[in-house]
């Protein structure tokens, strides 16, 4: 179907630089990639797609994998999940996160009273009941996908809000500090 | 493919955000957001005015652009749906590669209306990088949506010619 475009959307190669699409498809890599792989979905030189990956490498976003003859390149998931938490304290107010905890907390509560079970997996396991219908079928694994979802959002925004409070308390340690070396 | 636990859900956020950017810089996108929040991004959803981000004339003023990606266990490629939705002809026509229509090979093409859906046809999988699947899919959009017909108030889909 590649050779079906009538124009009118623009290309991301219209829209972003080489290097920009280069650390877009590296950044969100779900398993190990080459660099001929990475250039080619970022359709981009092979040359600057090398030089941008080991840019990557060197700020350590990047984790570069040995495989044989070949080097593969993969994310620093343990950085992804750090910068995920740092965005969430950084870009919003302790109450807009607790707020959301209580969002979730409701929406966990209608699909437990929906479907008159207690966790996703138990709704995962209704799955296998005969007499639901196809659409009832795609509906409930929908349902699976966004509790499942919910849950890991659930986790990650309970450490922002931990990470918060370290922050806060940093924070007035060092206004103390200041206080009694000043009074 | 092993996933490691956790990990895919920091990929899909961070995949998430570089949708929230391709979109915000294309022409007639314009309200770009997260659904249900930035807070926990899951869809990114943009406003469009169709004339602009088609570049020729629509019959509709306003359109919607919804796309989600995600991982699904025990399965070695990206789920995802990429919904052209027209409220005000209660329309929606959109890429959809997930588990609900095995039949139709990994990728099919969803017509809605009215609340129930109209069509559904096979479309080629994209072996590709999610940002290069999604590339692809917008770049198809203007072509799908040509393929559009209305009889008696009702929309049909032609089927891809060859």
């Amino acid at each position: 179907m590649a050779d079906d475009h009538i124009g009118g959307v623009q290309s991301w190669t219209e829209t972003m630089s080489a290097r920009e699409r280069i650390r877009s498809v590296a950044l969100t890599l779900s398993e190990p990639r080459s660099t001929n792989w990475i250039s080619e979905q970022a359709e981009t030189a092979w040359s600057t797609t090398n030089q941008e990956l080991d840019d990557l490498v060197d700020r350590g976003q990047l984790r570069q994998v040995d495989a044989g003859e070949s080097t593969l390149y993969q994310p620093d998931y343990t950085r992804l999940l750090f910068d995920e938490l740092r965005r969430l304290v950084e870009e919003h107010t302790r109450e807009e996160l607790q707020a959301e905890l209580t969002t979730i907390a409701e929406e966990i509560e209608d699909w437990q009273e929906a479907y008159d079970v207690e966790t996703w997996e138990e709704l995962e396991q209704s799955l296998a009941d005969d007499t639901l219908s196809s659409s009832d079928i795609r509906e409930r694994r929908d349902v699976v996908q966004d509790w499942q979802a919910t849950e890991e959002d659930r986790r990650l925004i309970r450490h922002a809000l931990e990470l918060y409070s370290d922050i806060e308390a940093t924070r007035e340690r060092m206004l103390d500090a200041a206080d009694r070396a000043t009074s | 493919m092993l996933f490691l636990a956790g990990r895919d859900r920091y990929t899909q956020r961070t995949l998430l955000r570089e949708i929230h950017d391709r979109l915000s810089k294309q022409a007639g996108c314009t309200a770009v957001r997260y659904e249900p929040s930035s807070r926990r991004p899951r869809t990114v959803v943009a406003a469009v005015e169709p004339t602009a981000f088609l570049g020729e004339q629509y019959d509709i003023e306003t359109a919607r652009l919804e796309v989600r990606f995600w991982y699904p266990e025990g399965v070695d490629y990206t789920y995802y749906r990429c919904n052209w939705v027209e409220p005000k002809r209660d329309l929606m026509l959109g890429f959809h590669q997930d588990a609900d229509h095995p039949e139709l090979g990994r990728c099919h093409l969803q017509l809605d209306f009215d609340g129930a859906t109209v069509s559904r046809q096979s479309v080629a999988f994209l072996d590709a990088h999610p940002l290069a699947a999604l590339e692809q899919r917008l770049q198809q959009l203007p072509s799908v949506l040509s393929r559009l017909s209305w009889e008696d108030d009702r929309p049909s889909l032609a089927p891809q010619s060859e």
